[in-house]
């Protein structure tokens, strides 16, 4: 190992909590307040709750990939890969919704509107505890595998249903048009903020994937390691000619 | 001994079994692995091993119905399985699960009534609910089942396990009947007497 | 053994879970039983109240929603836990399985729909019924529900345990889209709202398309579920 290599990561590591502390001190101190919104200092969180939504789409997406990946060369390092990524996606929604409905009671008056993204980002919630839930209730490794990304592409496909075509078929959303995209209220600052807050969460999700996965893969070493010893030699089969 | 059947079933056996290096294990605990065997037209491969030693996961991943963990297995053909974990529908009779999968493997419905006899299960009880058979009578009908469409390859796991003596000798003559027909068998059993009967080739997993 | 033989084993496999059904009634009684309760239960709590058309959408949906899901899951849950399952899986191609138990549970909930929705209408009677729209959406939405609940059957039917619970918990996400856009649509059945209808026709189309988006995953995905 070279000196490189072993002080690249924690470089990195100080560089990407710096980035973090960099766009949340941004987020409250440097941004102007936005002047287009009822509540205009609240309407600072924007640049927390856009990149947790945005990561928690990236990483569902990474997850349905290795879903994929699974159910086409059935090895359980990409089992592994999708279940970790779902429950991070699982976690950046749900801080999503959090930001989002604190948002919602400063704008809007109410914690839970009931307004489309909601209704959708609540069944994207649903789905990732059913897929944890289904996986729970099945003990066989490789058959658990295939259950939960069978699932996982199932659930992928009706997602689009609530999330596009409903919120453009009631036109009934609350949620501002093209946030990203600067607009009347929002000052170009917000942009940058926002963008920087987007790279450093898809940052840390890489490498909370990548420790996960790290872990993961150790426990199914682990235990087939034990199990192997537990049992002294591996099985074998002898093939016996016998009469004639 | 019940006397020489006739050989209705003219199967066209072209290739052998073939295992290679198949490994099984559950979860992390390995049940067997690195099997090789050939098994050649009329030749029957006698599984033995003791309980919970996987020779029902063994002729699991025969039957294409478990993916082995590593390894392969080649057969070109048909096969019919029957083992205890292989169940017909209770809610049917025996001839309607007949007719049923008769219908599922293309073959014609018209030797339902040879294959029960050649089980020894009167015509009569093919009329009654598969949830009213005895366990043995159950176990006739499973090998029924198997027969159906006359497979080059028949995988039997335990076939004894639950007959009396008449079905011992039932199966010890559909099976000699089928491997001088030029079939293939793969079954597995515990009673070594039987293997000895039965075995050209012996697979023991264990140690 | 081309597509005709799997037109046959498709219908070979309805029909024998058409035949047991009857003999059992397992499916449909549990289904309808859940229905007229559930049908009678509200009617009663709401005997004395005014409810707006839009109310009543959402309890008839609630209620084939429920119903569907106390029953649908039975055509695989009994294959798996009565062992018949792995010579079902030797003995058919695996998509032609799928179209059989599909056709099975399609036929289940038009079933439920036809004694639960004139039932629904008498007890609690809208202010107009649109009826060309209202079975345009009893259909379609029929479809969908039968559709995705007989993939997610074939997913819990193969869990080690609790299974009827997991088969609401899994299947509910995939199914709230269908029953939101379907309790739209008869909305629009049930009042004379013009703006309604031609909401509710736009959403005829879209539950067409839902049943046609899941019912084509489902079958592309079955295989990597029902063989090992």
């Amino acid at each position: 190992m070279t000196n490189v290599s072993k002080f690249g990561p924690t470089i990195g590591k100080i560089a990407l909590l710096l980035l973090l502390c960099a766009t949340t001190v941004a987020g409250f101190l440097w941004l102007p307040a936005a002047k287009g919104f009822p509540q205009p200092e609240m309407a600072r969180i924007v640049v927390f709750h856009v990149p947790c939504a945005i990561v928690a789409d990236l990483a569902a997406a990474v997850a349905a990939w290795y879903a994929i990946i699974y159910l086409r060369r059935r090895n359980q390092a990409d089992d592994l890969k999708s279940s970790v990524s779902f429950g991070l996606a699982l976690l950046f929604s749900l801080l999503t919704t959090v930001t989002g409905a604190i948002f919602a009671k400063s704008q809007w008056g109410g914690y839970w509107n009931w307004d489309p993204k909601q209704t959708a980002i609540l069944m994207l919630l649903l789905i990732y505890v059913a897929y944890f839930a289904l996986r729970a209730a099945v003990d066989d490794p490789r058959k658990r595998a295939s259950l939960s990304a069978a699932y996982a592409l199932f659930a992928v496909v009706a997602v689009p249903f609530l999330t596009y075509i409903l919120p453009n078929s009631t036109d009934q959303t609350l949620h501002p048009k093209n946030v990203i995209n600067t607009r009347d209220g929002l000052d170009a600052s917000y942009k940058i903020v926002l963008w920087a807050g987007v790279l450093g969460l898809s940052l840390f999700y890489l490498w909370a994937f990548r420790v996960q996965v790290a872990l993961g893969t150790l426990e199914m070493r682990l235990t087939q390691r034990i199990h192997r010893a537990s049992q002294g030699v591996v099985a074998r089969a002898v093939v016996v000619e016998g009469r004639k | 001994m019940i006397p020489p059947l006739p050989i209705r079933y003219n199967t066209h056996v072209t290739s052998s079994l073939r295992l290679h290096g198949v490994s099984m294990a559950y979860g992390s605990r390995v049940l067997f692995s690195g099997i090789d065997a050939v098994v050649a037209p009329g030749q029957c491969l006698v599984v033995t091993g003791a309980n919970g030693a996987g020779k029902s996961s063994l002729l699991k991943i025969v039957a294409g119905l478990l993916r082995p963990e590593a390894g392969k297995v080649e057969f070109d053909g048909k096969w019919g399985s029957a083992a205890p974990e292989i169940q017909l529908y209770g809610e049917l009779t025996g001839d309607e699960n007949l007719a049923f999968f008769a219908r599922l493997l293309a073959v014609s419905p018209m030797e339902n009534a040879a294959l029960l006899a050649d089980v020894g299960l009167p015509p009569k009880r093919g009329r009654d609910l598969v949830s009213a058979y005895s366990s043995g009578m159950r176990q006739r009908l499973k090998l029924a089942t198997s027969l159906l469409g006359s497979p080059p390859l028949l995988i039997w796991d335990e076939p004894t396990a639950t007959l009396d003596t008449a079905g011992r000798a039932i199966v010890g003559g559909l099976l000699s009947r089928h491997l001088s027909g030029g079939g293939l068998a793969v079954v597995a059993t515990n009673d070594l007497s039987e293997a000895e009967s039965w075995g050209d080739l012996r697979l023991n997993i264990g140690f | 053994m081309g597509l005709n033989h799997w037109i046959i084993c498709a219908k070979s496999v309805f029909r024998k879970d058409l035949q047991v059904e009857l003999r059992t009634r397992y499916a449909l009684g549990a289904v309808l039983l859940f229905a007229i309760t559930t049908l009678i239960a509200v009617s009663a709590a709401l005997s004395s109240a005014t409810v707006k058309s839009e109310v009543k959408a959402a309890l008839l949906w609630i209620i084939l929603l429920f119903a569907a899901l106390s029953g649908l899951a039975r055509v695989f849950v009994r294959e798996e836990e009565a062992g018949t399952a792995p010579l079902l899986r030797l003995s058919a191609p695996a998509t032609a399985v799928y179209a059989g138990k599909l056709l099975f549970n399609v036929a289940l909930v038009f079933a439920v729909e036809c004694v639960s929705v004139p039932l629904f209408l008498v007890v609690l009677p809208p202010a107009t019924v649109n009826f060309g729209l209202l079975l345009g959406v009893l259909l379609l939405g029929g479809i969908g529900l039968a559709s995705s609940s007989t993939f997610v059957a074939a997913l819990i039917a193969q869990a080690s345990s609790g299974k009827s619970a997991l088969f609401f918990i899994v299947a509910f996400p995939i199914l709230l889209p269908l029953v939101l856009i379907a309790v739209q649509a008869t909305v629009g059945a049930f009042d004379a709202i013009d703006m309604h209808h031609v909401r509710a026709q736009a959403d005829l189309g879209l539950l067409a398309l839902y049943s046609l988006v899941m019912t084509t995953t489902s079958f592309l995905l079955f295989e990597y579920i029902w063989h090992d």
